[in-house]
């Protein structure tokens, strides 16, 4: 007897007894119903499995969780037998159609008649991120007659695999020129326009580092852009280029003072100290610098100059500033969050769980981007200055600043479809690399480029709806949802490395979008505090005296609420709900845990669960039937 | 240029309560808005009255966004004398400790206060005698040892005596009468095995005890009067009859005889104490099962420091290093261990139905932390705010918490100071955050209450005991009028608070117990009895009952001051039993009206950040935080209503 209801497409594999439990394995996930709960975990989020104790599984998972004391097995070799089986269900997928988020699309699509109305009703994001291209040029004001123009450089992802097709760039700026800048950017990540302040028209431009080993100053072209991007709506706005072109000066201001000290520690100075240098600039009358934001640390940005990357020198870019944030690479950002999945795992050994925390350096990286976004915000919103973004690669780093500062600046961002296409742009279109970073890219087993990049950026938004809870229309449930579903791979979202490579693969077509879970439409995920129409840019303090440490993700053990019964009416459609509609749903609800899957916590019969698969979609599926019949 | 002028000149007339006096002002001092080496401020006038020290500010424009949230005694810049912990003088950008007299006088002063405010006031525009009387007069009379009758309390009390007496008995109660006892009994059931008793009027008996207090049933009075009051006095009854009691250890003896009566006598007590109806009795040394007030002392002082920032860049600069250098304080790890105590007698008392016994040297410190914590983990009615209010009357104000001293109110001495009040304040905190649901009263209620210790204008916080209390109450050693002084109570939140700043303090998230009709609730009630008491005690009973005699004995020998090792702590328990208590507590749901157990775990235990950061501008969240949401669930919660009295009259009008 399977212990619980299979999802679309999902088979059961191994079905067996341990002395206290029920194991079963399946084609997705890895489900063990002990008398009073329940472990259910997807197996790709599923990071190692090993045997400890002689009878003890031992699984570590990407999000953090460390599950232990799993299952007691009566013998040595029948719990060696269920490692075996779930190292192997674990293992990196030969090609993508393994993944089970095609087995689950199509026997979803096998279910319905009509299969395109049925993909596009069930598997479809909504037209604002179908559409987001387009409808966000009107959104944000560009000008396409005068100072902008849509690229079809990129067609075919014949410049850049990694970029979108449509790029928006200066209208002067040829597609042969923008060709001659590709080549002094690494991965030809040129320098594109990415958001557009609607109030003073300053923007937001990203790249990747420049590439000065090509030749010192051959990168003329690519300076030139950032000259252009410097002035572009600056010159309209102004109304005078040719006063403005006057007064261009050569500002050299070194904004980093202690290069040599520790990278989290030079951090805070170099951040606090330009901080401060903004807040002095006038701005009337003078022409605004463009703020190159480096992600990097100055020392990790000159060292990237011996492996052929670089940093813009401000001698070569008239009237720019550029300031190094000092965030770390993801290797250490890789073992800051393993630390913090060791440290999480020994709660509740309460002895120095503080040092510990800190130890991990977790929140620190965090205070750290939280700052350099602020950064970025501060420059485009109070001092309408045009900000460039980049650190290495350009897709690690510069979509969490650029990804968060438009968070901060824009109220839009901050509502379910804004944030779906928050995502959908700035981390999918340029190429962040979900399916090496998540680990769930077919055949590669370098373990070095993994990193929780997305989930620390996750977690720099849960901190800003903590300190905001009243400006985010979604709740910290759909964040916390978004945690499980980067890596159970149950929707094709977050599949492959690129735009280009999803479209290879047709992921599109073949899988259900996470946006159909997570749409506008589920009440579960609305925050019920949110207060629609505010304008305001958000200045969130970043100091790490300010972090929490998100335990409805790492921590949901002790996370506040376990289900029950009780649980239950938080789910509720509010016309079943009594009258008394009191202030204690409000309270309770965004402290939903990761664990509670929306199915079970309505199904007051169910045991507790450990961990979740997502189950929802059966519920959506029925949905959905319902509504074609 | 008069017309620009005259509003200026009446800015800077302070205002002052009845009973207070100008002592001393000083003009032209510069105060900075914040120390971020900007040097940015303003001009005004510094003074000292024998209520407080403030700074009047020459710019009238500063009155233009009047906050939401204002105390109507004291403002923003003022500090009463009470509220100063430390004074630092600045020398050639040295920072020197200032006490006592002065040879030099400091060009810049710092004021930290004890509500973790931190004032830079620069004395170098300001006339040199101006600069000396103002100093040494703010040194004088903050800093140095007071009497008692000096404090503003009685000058304010006999300058506007229509000011007392207006808060009504109805709300708060006050334990100040045989009466409030008595309802105490009843409504927690106690008074089938606990009486009140009369014995300590005109404070015959002790004067540390207060008038009225329960004992035992089979207590006589005659034991009362011979023990000096010293025996078992009880707090609180659970419903299921157990009972929490605390008793002050007696004093080492030397003389054989005495300490012989003395066993006897507490052998008496157990022995009658021990037999049915009472339950099994289990006692708890909390000055060896908790840190030394020392201890306290020393871990918040450290803590404190943290949060009074001279300049901006230390802020940043101590950043990094936060978590290591706030477990390096200790004061979240005592809170963790008091919380802790407090859920083992819960289990003692729920679970396994036994009585509990804290003993202490005074039994008024940790005795009133724990027994305090216990009883809004265990009552609801704890946690509204008359029942939390009823409850501080009961077991600190009343029940004699040494306020004067701990506070170090009047400067006698520095070894007495401890923060126990703060340190429940802070634990009760940790429970609001963790379920505020279950709170009427909000986390500004409980900082505002902290502030409160500080304003002597309310006799709550500003006497040892009830006993001193009322021998200061007549005005006779006065000159003024005779009559004693009707003092106010800090409950009276009228006084400090309008009624926008008083909503404030309600939580509007509390889930109101539900008022079913009576039969039903009773039936309730009962089957919540039943489903808490496991069945632990009928197997266990006879093995306890070897073990109380036992532990009478080491009860006894520890409270005669000859104690021969450690003290047992729930020693016949399995270690876990506590763990067991607390997982399969925290397995259920939440029942928000029952008992409550805090959450203890590492990551649980939080910097009660309201009250610590809130004056440190780095740490301001502009359009956040909790006040934008209270702000927003306030606007929700108004809705809702109006939307049910508009349901409520279609439901009518269709009838």
């Amino acid at each position: 007897q399977v212990p619980f209801t299979v999802l679309q497409g999902e088979g059961v594999e191994y079905l067996g007894h341990a002395n206290d439990a029920v194991i079963a394995i399946s084609n997705y996930r890895l489900h063990i119903k002990f008398k009073d709960s329940v472990i259910n975990v997807p197996l790709r989020m599923m990071e190692s499995v090993e045997c400890r104790d002689m009878f003890q599984l031992h699984i570590v998972c990407k999000d953090s969780k460390v599950i232990r004391y799993l299952c007691h097995f009566s013998t040595f070799k029948q719990c060696q037998e269920w490692l075996k089986r779930l190292t192997r269900a674990i293992a990196r997928p030969a090609k993508p159609e393994d993944l089970f988020a095609f087995a689950y699309h199509a026997w979803c699509l096998g279910v319905c008649v009509d299969e395109e109305d049925q993909h596009a009703h069930l598997c479809r994001p909504g037209d604002h991120v179908r559409y987001r291209f387009e409808m966000e040029l009107v959104r944000m004001g560009f000008d396409l007659q005068n100072v902008w123009r849509v690229s079809d450089i990129n067609n075919n992802y014949k410049l850049c695999s990694s970029y979108p097709q449509k790029l928006l760039v200066p209208v002067w700026i040829t597609d042969k020129e923008l060709e001659n800048v590709a080549s002094f950017r690494s991965w030809k990540r040129i320098p594109v326009v990415v958001y557009r302040n609607v109030r003073n028209g300053a923007v937001i431009a990203r790249c990747s580092q420049p590439e000065i080993s090509w030749g010192g100053c051959l990168e003329l072209v690519s300076r030139w852009i950032i000259w252009a991007l410097s002035r572009l709506d600056r010159s309209v706005w102004d109304g005078s280029l040719g006063s403005f072109m006057a007064s261009v000066g050569w500002h050299w201001r070194p904004v980093v003072g202690e290069r040599e000290v520790l990278e989290t520690q030079s951090v805070f100075v170099s951040a606090d100290s330009s901080l401060t240098a903004c807040s002095g600039v006038e701005n009337a009358g003078t022409p605004q610098k463009l703020l190159i934001l480096d992600a990097r640390s100055y020392t990790a940005a000159v060292a990237n100059r011996a492996k052929g990357g670089g940093c813009e020198c401000e001698e070569y870019y008239p009237n720019c500033e550029v300031v190094f944030m000092g965030m770390a690479n993801i290797h250490s950002i890789r073992n800051s969050f393993q630390y913090l999945r060791a440290v999480c795992s020994q709660v509740p050994d309460p002895s120095n769980w503080l040092s510990a925390l800190e130890s991990t350096k977790w929140l620190q990286h965090l205070s750290v981007m939280l700052k350099a976004a602020v950064l970025v915000s501060n420059a485009v919103d109070r001092e309408g200055r045009p900000v460039l973004v980049h650190c290495s690669d350009g897709w690690d780093r510069t979509p969490q600043i650029v990804a968060l500062a438009k968070i901060l600046l824009d109220p839009y961002y901050r509502t379910m479809e804004g944030f779906q296409v928050l995502v959908e742009s700035d981390w999918l279109d340029f190429g962040h690399k979900f399916g090496d970073r998540c680990g769930h890219q077919e055949k590669v087993e370098d373990q070095n480029e993994q990193c929780p990049v997305f989930l620390q950026w996750l977690d720099a938004v849960h901190q800003l709806l903590k300190q905001f809870p009243c400006l985010f229309e979604f709740n910290e449930a759909f964040l916390v949802k978004l945690v499980q579903h980067t890596y159970s791979c149950l929707y094709g979202t977050f599949l492959g490395n690129s735009p280009c490579e999803r479209e290879m693969h047709n992921i599109y077509k073949r899988t259900c979008s996470v946006w159909s879970l997570l749409r506008a439409g589920n009440k579960n995920f609305h925050n019920l505090l949110y207060m629609p129409g505010s304008e305001q840019v958000l200045h969130p303090v970043c100091h790490v005296r300010a972090l929490h440490v998100w335990t409805a993700v790492y921590l949901p053990a002790s996370s506040p609420h376990p289900l029950g019964q009780d649980d239950m009416d938080i789910y509720l459609p509010p016309g079943s709900q009594s009258q008394e509609f009191s202030g204690r749903c409000l309270d309770r609800l965004p402290k939903t845990r990761s664990m509670d899957d929306l199915l079970s916590a309505c199904d007051s019969s169910s045991p507790l669960t450990r961990t979740s698969s997502d189950p929802n979609l059966n519920n959506h599926c029925q949905e959905v039937r319902v509504g074609l019949e | 240029e008069i017309h620009i002028k005259e509003p200026t000149e009446k800015e800077v007339n302070p205002r002052l309560l009845p009973g207070e006096l100008l002592l001393c002002e000083a003009s032209t001092v510069y105060k900075y808005i914040q120390e971020d080496g900007s040097n940015r401020g303003t001009y005004g006038k510094l003074i000292c009255t024998n209520f407080k020290i403030a700074f009047l500010d020459d710019d009238s424009a500063s009155d233009d966004n009047e906050p939401q949230f204002k105390n109507k005694i004291i403002g923003e810049n003022d500090i009463t004398l009470q509220c100063v912990d430390q004074i630092y003088g600045v020398y050639d950008e040295k920072k020197k400790l200032l006490t006592g007299q002065l040879k030099k006088y400091p060009e810049k002063l710092i004021i930290y206060c004890k509500d973790l405010r931190v004032f830079h006031f620069c004395l170098r525009y300001t006339k040199e005698e101006e600069v000396k009387r103002i100093v040494s007069g703010i040194i004088h009379h903050s800093q140095t040892p007071k009497l008692l009758k000096l404090l503003f309390l009685f000058s304010y009390a006999s300058a506007a005596p229509n000011n007392a007496g207006k808060y009504r008995r109805n709300q708060t109660v006050m334990f100040d009468t045989l009466e409030d006892w008595r309802d105490e009994l009843e409504r927690t059931k106690g008074n089938v095995k606990y009486k009140a008793v009369t014995t300590n009027e005109g404070y015959r008996v002790s004067e540390k005890l207060p008038l009225y207090f329960v004992v035992p049933i089979c207590v006589s009075e005659e034991s009362i009067l011979q023990y000096e009051g010293r025996g078992i006095i009880w707090c609180w009854s659970c419903h299921n009859g157990a009972a929490l009691l605390k008793m002050s250890a007696f004093p080492k003896e030397q003389d054989d005889s005495t300490s012989q009566m003395q066993k006897a006598f507490l052998d008496g007590i157990y022995k009658t104490i021990s037999n049915p109806p009472y339950e099994l009795l289990k006692t708890d040394d909390l000055s060896s099962s908790l840190p030394s007030l020392q201890d306290i002392q020393t871990a918040y002082t450290r803590f404190k420091q943290l949060f009074l920032i001279d300049y901006s860049t230390d802020f940043w600069a101590t950043d990094v290093k936060w978590f290591s250098l706030l477990e390096s304080t200790n004061w979240l790890e005592i809170i963790r261990r008091v919380l802790k105590k407090a859920i083992e007698v819960a289990e003692c008392l729920e679970r396994q139905h036994t009585n509990v016994l804290l003993i202490e040297e005074s039994a008024t410190d940790l005795c009133c932390v724990i027994s305090s914590l216990v009883q809004v983990m265990m009552d609801s009615y704890s946690r509204t705010k008359l029942g939390f209010q009823s409850l501080i009357q009961k077991e600190w104000v009343i029940g004699g918490h040494g306020f004067l001293d701990r506070c170090n109110h009047l400067h006698r001495s520095d070894k007495e100071e401890a923060p126990v009040f703060l340190l429940l304040l802070n634990c009760v905190w940790q429970l609001v955050q963790q379920y505020p649901p279950a709170f009427e009263f909000t986390e500004t209620y409980l900082t505002v209450l902290s502030d409160s210790l500080y304003v002597p204008i309310f006799s709550t916080f500003f006497f040892n005991s009830q006993h001193q209390r009322d021998t200061n109450m007549s005005g006779e050693s006065l000159k003024t009028q005779s009559g004693p002084f009707r003092f106010l109570t800090v409950w009276d939140w009228s006084v400090q608070f309008d009624l926008k700043g008083q909503a404030f303090l309600n939580n509007p998230l509390y889930a109101e117990k539900p008022k079913p009709d009576k039969s039903q609730r009773k039936t309730a009630r009962f089957k919540h009895q039943r489903q808490l008491s496991l069945p632990l005690t009928q197997t266990k009973s006879s093995t306890k009952r070897g073990f109380f005699r036992e532990e009478t004995d080491n009860l006894i020998k520890n409270i005669l001051g000859k104690r021969i090792g450690k003290f047992i702590n729930s020693s016949d328990e399995p270690p876990n039993s506590f763990r067991e208590f607390y997982d399969s507590w925290h397995s259920k749901p939440v029942d928000y009206h029952g008992l409550l157990l805090p959450r203890i775990d590492g990551p649980e235990i939080k910097v009660w950040a309201q009250r610590y950061l809130r004056w440190i501008p780095e740490a301001q969240l502009h359009g956040g935080g909790t006040i934008a949401t209270a702000a927003k669930i306030l606007d929700l919660m108004e809705e809702v209503q109006s939307l049910q009295v508009k349901m409520d009259e279609e439901h009518s009008q269709a009838i």
